[in-house]
């Protein structure tokens, strides 16, 4: 595998890897403390109106059931101040609703009642038995229905989501430009991670454990603290482990409450497991979008206007921005005149959240089909065009890309891919009877770093403890951060441990927007010089130490395990040596909080390229992918398996999205049709290409001492695209809704 | 899921007899359809006869060169890889091949398959308060919901659910007849009359009568089933519903097709014997101009919905297909 | 209604609800966290267990019913500290991610080498299809048995 060196960590197997593949590893609703009763919900049938009568006689009389809530009756929390939520450390909602809080239906499938019974068997059958009776309101379902109510938000997150530079409208009108301009649409998708969220409660007086599998201990713990009106320090939150999330668990969304809420009016620690059915709809989803994008280039490929209108959905009890133009075509291409507008109308469905590379993952597959389609109108192979738009700089802040090699990702994929031979002509690549096609896109995420602290306990045995509220969603966090600290304590990476997954560690920011290592690593860096500094200011007082009288701001780590001078580096001394000869069986430091300085003078984002081959029966037109090349360029990879594995994984979800992911709602009652795996198809085994991961580039230290800029968003990120353009390549038929099953190919035959 | 009391059946006489006598009792098999069932809220019995441990798990010949005899309880991941089955019946064993996944067919059974209840979504979740399967008379929820995988042959206004299964399909091409033993004795059912249609009562799937118990399913000696094939196409590569299947059994005399049974899945409220297209078939040369011609005139009679029309174009393709495939065989 | 099983080579009774699952056993009752809930409706396959060496879906099969049966879970593959070849190759292999439908994994991976369907990628590929990996870790499993396959062989 031809890696370029400096940028990759050690191929490590992950440290925890022997507790996942032993059934060693628990998650959260695997703690199940004594006593521990079992929540089942009841929930709405109609997408909008009023609870008209809740009749619990008959399940309340059911074996072991403890207790029913419901509006009517549940213990009630008070609403955590929604504004300051986002973005920092006070947590995330979505849905910005108490759970049971009043008799209103806002959506379908919506709790409307919580069945707590001593056993699943019990709570599951006495639910069954709770009679819910609505008055129902005419729904509204389409974003046709909420045209009225549509809204254009300025910012999404505080980024802005209507851009607007040059004068897109004029260039688009000039007949000396090749122009195209299509829709293109994308269904809801739901994230389905094979754990099911969970939440349980357990108080004791007026303080409250919650085992919660969740993207954010911390925020966790702020939100629910500031509902039920606690000292933050009073809720304690532990996820030692988290099943998969892809954002769905980066909200608090109302079964963490409702678990609370139920464990209250039981006087017992409650387990509500949420079902799979309920991920559909009371755990977000990647709204549905529709997306117009136009592009005016000239004869030579240059784009001279882009402009990128989409609309979304969102609820009505929370507002979810899927920036689906300001996250491609805002940051993708050089061109003079770009517009993006945003477009949000709120319906009665549950609500959206973000799903792996919101906005990024949806807006790339838009903008890399419709460069795809320019392609085509220029007669110009779409690497080429793709190179001959190439942006140094940021197209709408105009400063340069930090360590950005876009381009050796191209030449490194189609070198890889073999794309020289491909014929551009569509259906003119055939495998016997099968059609082949290939495709390529772009791909690309921005870096994000938000801030977190860290503590370190390092002991005289010369082994360290490390933590933070961080999280391992299945990224490789706990390999990631052991290597991080390995190197930026200066301990050997067997003797580190490294501890996340619960809120009374020092902060870490939710696991979400590929922030993590770059975040996390920053605080380790720095919990490093902290370390540093204590073992100095012990040594400068040691009269036995080599750094005896020193100043201790003059020294350093000047190898692993020992610190010396900073410009003499033969006079230091050994951690160990210190703390023995100081009679300290540990030392212990811990880093402060503090907002990362932001650098306006250069623009961070990581930039990729997939190049994917398809398969088609024009018969019989399901899609199969058989191979996918995809070359990355994120600055620095800490751990190089998992960082691997983190690529496929999200190729495979953009092969999903292309092909079989849909949530699909009935008209009448807005309830999801498809709420369950066996009709919500995601890609199994069978569907898995080979898939060649290839990371290019250097580490990016201008964004953080660690050099990361994350990576478990931009593997999705372009690859419908590349999937839906290799398609196009083999059959000569443009495909604009997503997904593209076989009954969208009929005609191709 | 409602309380039951749970019965380990020690012969098939006395599971009978319990559902027999208690309406509201049903037989328990591999479970993989209702436990699912159940715990959704669709099917709520009061008692389980568990009929595991019968002995009706054999594959066997019949005497005097009849056939297969597959029993009951045969598990159908045993079924698709007997000798008797891969040699004589490959249709069966693609079929069952198919379905599910591994771990599913270790638990599902012959007869528990062919009782397998439709992937509907409005039968399935009780939350749409319309299905006449579920509960007669409260609508079609599906009819002007969300209907892609619904049916487009032998459709009633009161439903338009699919039978999900493979391996019933290849039975329907391969004759099978389904051995039944109820309380007053035994008696065998043409597989083509085990099902039913939706008409007016959705809320019966099939003729098996309420104290009945599948035995075993026997498949008649076919020679020429040998040159068979079954076809199934599907949104992914595996583990999923058809959108449309074939099973296609083929006996052909020097070019010439002396006999054909088809039968197609994911199409109606039972396995589709494709009637009209076997008659168009015979005494025809097996190339694609005839398959076509028999595709067309089984779907002549096709009607989709909003979201299945294309069912009907797929299922004319995948029929060709099976033929071509069959017809290709050495 | 009482059970007795053999789980991981030890006999268990316990007086279990008829409703139920063995999964629900395992997981609520015996502290077998091993074996995953990802659905409960047999659609994911992450809680696979060998029942008499065969691989099923745990979550749809009553307690009840395995009265007298032996069971595996993740939880039984290992030998002590010596985790089982195909453990060990998932590791090597990194063929998960968050680890969730690992166990599934495994056990349907050991009953898939057993059965005699790991002879080729494809046929892994099929045969391991009723074990959803939602972190889309396929071509690494998919490696890691292959690896299991040879280092027994």
């Amino acid at each position: 595998m031809a890696q370029t060196a400096n940028i990759l960590g050690p191929a490590r197997n992950r440290v925890d890897g022997r507790a996942k593949v032993t059934g060693a590893a628990k998650y959260s609703v695997e703690f199940t403390p004594p006593k521990c009763a079992y929540a089942w919900p009841v929930e709405s049938n109609i997408a909008k109106g009023k609870i008209a009568a809740v009749d619990a006689k008959e399940a309340q009389a059911a074996p072991g059931v403890l207790a029913i809530i419901s509006h009517l009756n549940a213990p009630k929390p008070k609403e955590p101040a929604a504004k300051k939520e986002r973005n920092s450390g006070h947590g995330i909602r979505n849905e910005e609703r108490l759970p049971f809080g009043d008799d209103e239906v806002h959506y379908a499938g919506q709790y409307v009642a919580l069945v707590v019974a001593q056993t699943i068997e019990q709570a599951r059958y006495a639910a069954g038995l709770v009679r819910v009776t609505f008055t129902p309101e005419e729904p509204l379902l389409t974003m046709k229905a909420a045209e009225d109510k549509a809204k254009k938000p300025e910012t999404n997150h505080d980024e802005h989501v209507q851009l607007k530079k040059g004068d897109v409208d004029a260039t688009l009108t000039d007949s000396g430009l090749t122009k195209i301009e299509q829709t293109y649409i994308t269904p809801t998708e739901t994230h389905n991670p094979i754990e099911m969220s969970g939440t349980i409660a357990a108080w004791d007086g007026d303080k409250l454990t919650l085992w919660d599998a969740t993207q954010f201990v911390k925020g966790v713990q702020s939100i629910v603290s500031r509902a039920w009106n606690l000292p933050t320090e009073n809720v304690r939150v532990i996820c030692p482990f988290v099943g998969g999330a892809f954002g769905c668990k980066g909200a608090v969304w109302p079964h963490v409450l409702a678990a609370s809420m139920a464990a209250k009016a039981a006087g017992v620690p409650v387990k509500f497991h949420v079902r799979r059915q309920d991920m559909f709809t009371s755990t977000g989803h990647r709204t549905p979008t529709e997306q117009t994008i136009a592009l005016a280039a000239t004869r030579d490929g240059k784009l001279r206007a882009m402009r990128h209108v989409t609309n979304t959905l969102t609820s009505t009890v929370g507002e979810f921005t899927e920036s689906c133009g300001a996250r491609s075509t805002g940051v993708m291409y050089d061109s003079p005149a770009i517009r993006v507008e945003e477009t949000v109308f709120p319906v009665n469905v549950s609500t959206p959240t973000f799903m792996r590379a919101p906005g990024e993952c949806p807006g790339t597959y838009a903008l890399e089909c419709a460069m795809d389609e320019l392609a085509v109108a220029l007669k110009m192979d779409p690497v080429q065009l793709r190179l001959a738009n190439h942006a140094d700089n940021h197209p709408i802040k105009n400063v340069p890309f930090s360590a950005k090699h876009l381009r050796e990702c191209y030449q490194v994929g189609a070198e890889k891919f073999g794309w020289a031979k491909r014929n551009a002509q569509p259906r003119s690549m055939r495998d016997g009877g099968l059609l082949v096609g290939w495709g390529m896109a772009t791909k690309t995420y921005p870096a994000h770093k938000m801030n977190a602290a860290a503590k370190v306990i390092l002991r005289a045995d010369g082994s360290a403890t490390v933590q933070c509220a961080t999280h391992d969603l299945g990224t490789g966090a706990y390999t990631a951060f052991t290597q991080i600290s390995s190197e930026q304590l200066g301990i050997p990476f067997e003797k580190v441990t490294f501890e996340l997954g619960k809120s009374d560690f020092p902060f870490g920011p939710v696991a979400g927007g590929s922030n993590s290592t770059a975040t996390v690593g920053t605080a380790l860096h720095e919990v490093a010089g902290l370390l540093h500094n204590a073992l100095a200011q012990l040594a400068v007082k040691d009269s036995k130490s080599p750094l005896y009288n020193e100043k201790a701001d003059d020294i350093t780590m000047v190898e692993p395990g020992r610190i010396g001078l900073k410009n003499a580096h033969a006079k230091s001394d050994s951690y160990i040596d210190i703390l023995r000869r100081a009679g300290r069986d540990s030392i212990e430091v811990q880093s402060e909080l503090k907002e990362p300085e932001e650098n306006k003078k250069q623009s961070f984002q990581s930039f990729g390229a997939d190049f994917v081959e398809v398969k088609i029966d024009p018969l019989l037109p399901r899609v199969q992918v058989t191979r996918v090349v995809s070359v990355i360029n994120c600055g620095r990879v800490v751990t190089f398996k998992p960082a691997r594995n983190q690529i496929i994984g999200g190729v495979n979800m953009g092969i999903g999205m292309a092909l079989m992911e849909a949530t699909e709602y009935d008209p009448q009652t807005g309830l999801p049709v498809i709420r369950n795996l066996a009709d919500y198809h995601v890609v199994t085994n069978a569907d898995a290409p080979v898939i060649d991961v290839t990371f290019v580039g250097e580490p990016d230290f201008a964004f953080n001492p660690i050099g990361c800029r994350g990576i478990g968003e931009i593997g999705i990120t372009g690859a419908a695209a590349a999937v839906a353009n290799a398609v196009y390549h083999a059959t000569g038929k443009r495909v604009r809704d997503l997904p593209i099953t076989p009954d969208k190919l009929l005609d191709i035959a | 899921m409602n309380p039951f009391s749970y019965t380990r059946a020690v012969d098939p006489q006395q599971a009978t007899s319990v559902i027999g006598s208690n309406a509201s009792a049903k037989i328990l098999a591999g479970g993989t359809n209702l436990i699912d069932l159940m715990k959704m809220g669709v099917e709520r019995p009061t008692q389980l006869v568990d009929i595991n441990r019968l002995p009706l798990t054999q594959i066997e010949e019949l005497p005097n060169g009849g056939g297969v005899r597959i029993g009951g309880l045969a598990r159908n991941s045993d079924v698709a890889e007997h000798p008797l089955i891969v040699q004589r019946y490959p249709v069966l064993s693609q079929a069952l091949l198919a379905g599910a996944s591994p771990q599913l067919r270790n638990l599902a059974t012959t007869g528990g398959n062919l009782l397998q209840r439709t992937r509907c979504y409005y039968f399935y979740d009780p939350a749409f308060p319309q299905c006449n399967k579920r509960q007669p008379g409260s609508g079609c929820g599906a009819l002007n919901g969300f209907n892609r995988i619904h049916a487009i042959l032998g459709q009633s206004e009161q439903c338009i659910a699919t039978n999900p299964s493979d391996m019933n399909v290849a039975l329907a091409a391969l004759d099978a007849v389904v051995q039944v033993q109820g309380a007053k004795g035994a008696r065998s059912i043409p597989i083509g009359d085990f099902h039913r249609l939706p008409g007016d009562t959705p809320n019966i799937d099939t003729n098996l009568q309420a104290d009945e118990l599948i035995t075993a399913v026997d498949l008649p000696a076919i020679p020429f089933a040998t040159r068979s094939h079954y076809l199934k196409i599907r949104d992914r590569a595996s583990y999923a519903f058809a959108l449309v299947s074939v099973a296609a059994v083929l006996d052909l005399q020097n070019g010439k097709i002396n006999g054909a049974r088809i039968a197609l899945g994911g199409v109606a409220h039972k396995p589709w014997r494709a009637q009209k297209a076997e008659a168009a078939l015979q005494g025809q040369t097996a190339d694609e101009k005839t398959f076509r011609a028999a595709a067309e005139a089984e779907l002549a009679a096709a009607k989709g919905y909003k979201h299945n029309s294309f069912k009907i174009e797929l299922a004319k393709r995948a029929i060709v297909r099976a033929l071509s495939t069959a017809a290709a065989m050495a | 209604m009482p059970v007795r099983l053999k789980i991981n080579g030890k006999d268990i009774s316990a007086d279990v609800d008829t409703r139920t699952t063995l999964l629900d056993l395992l997981r609520e009752r015996l502290q077998l966290t091993g074996s995953k809930k990802g659905c409960d409706h047999g659609q994911c396959g992450a809680c696979t267990v060998l029942v008499n060496g065969r691989r099923i879906n745990s979550c749809l099969s009553l307690a009840v019913v395995h009265d007298g049966e032996e069971i595996t879970t993740i939880e039984g593959l290992a030998n002590g500290e010596q985790l089982h070849p195909m453990q060990a190759a998932f590791v090597e292999h990194d063929g998960f991610q968050c680890g969730y439908c690992t166990p599934g994994q495994i056990c349907s991976a050991v009953a898939c080498v057993k059965e005699g369907h790991a002879k080729s990628d494809d046929e892994i590929r099929e045969w391991m299809s009723g074990n959803l990996c939602r972190c889309g870790a396929y071509p690494n499993i998919v490696d890691a048995i292959k690896d299991a396959v040879a280092k027994n062989a």
